[in-house]
């Protein structure tokens, strides 16, 4: 079974439903205007242990939720 | 060339949407014989749509909204379907709203004893009628 997500209005879900809200960051370092467009839409960023994440219940309430979620377990960290 | 097996004829499905602060919705009542959708604590879908939708948040939205199709299906149908398509529990209150993934679809179910409301968005009604089949 897939990573389950608690959805405050829907109930548990699973990830598929949702939409994982990734704010691009793209480091300074790059300057070049191509360089930052590739930087943006491939290199996303991929933390290793506890995180904060936001994602979008698209198939639901369509609303976002906050999660806690280790990266390394994929366990769920409640609260946030 | 594979024949499909016929589903419900799923029609559009009129509806009211009000989006407003979670307590004025929570406070409100709607006219009996309607069905309300509380798809968000800030946003209600109510069918058939109200002549006069009044909540207490003067800036509410109001919204006629003919975006989904759908239909009422038997009971003992749909949760034959939804026990083959559906990944998450569906509740065992009656009445109750769902909603969520359902054959891969965004679906929208009002369950009932008698009878389920199953509503989807309009490009998908033909999709999912083709799902809802014994």
């Amino acid at each position: 079974m897939s990573l389950q997500l608690n959805c405050p209005t829907c109930g548990r879900r699973p990830v598929e439903e949702f939409i994982y809200g990734e704010i691009p960051v793209v480091p300074d370092v790059i300057v070049d205007a191509d360089a930052r467009d590739v930087d943006r839409a491939f290199m996303h960023s991929n933390p290793e242990g506890p995180l904060t994440e936001r994602w979008f219940h698209v198939y639901g309430c369509r609303r976002w939720i906050t999660v806690r979620r280790d990266t390394r377990t994929d366990q769920l960290l409640g609260g946030a | 060339m594979t024949r499909l097996a016929a589903g419900p004829v799923f029609e559009r499905v009129l509806t009211t949407r009000i989006v407003a602060m979670p307590a004025a919705l929570d406070a409100a009542r709607w006219p009996a014989g309607h069905v309300a959708l509380r798809t968000a604590a800030d946003e209600v879908l109510i069918t058939p749509p109200l002549a006069d939708a009044r909540v207490a948040d003067e800036h509410a939205i109001v919204l006629a909204d003919g975006s989904f199709f759908g239909g009422w299906i038997a009971p003992a149908l749909a949760l034959a379907v939804l026990e083959r398509e559906c990944e998450w529990e569906v509740p065992h209150a009656r009445p109750a709203f769902a909603q969520g993934m359902v054959a891969g679809l965004p679906v929208k179910l009002w369950l009932e004893s008698e009878r389920v409301l199953v509503l989807v968005a309009a490009p998908f009604a033909h999709d999912l009628a083709e799902r809802f089949v014994a």
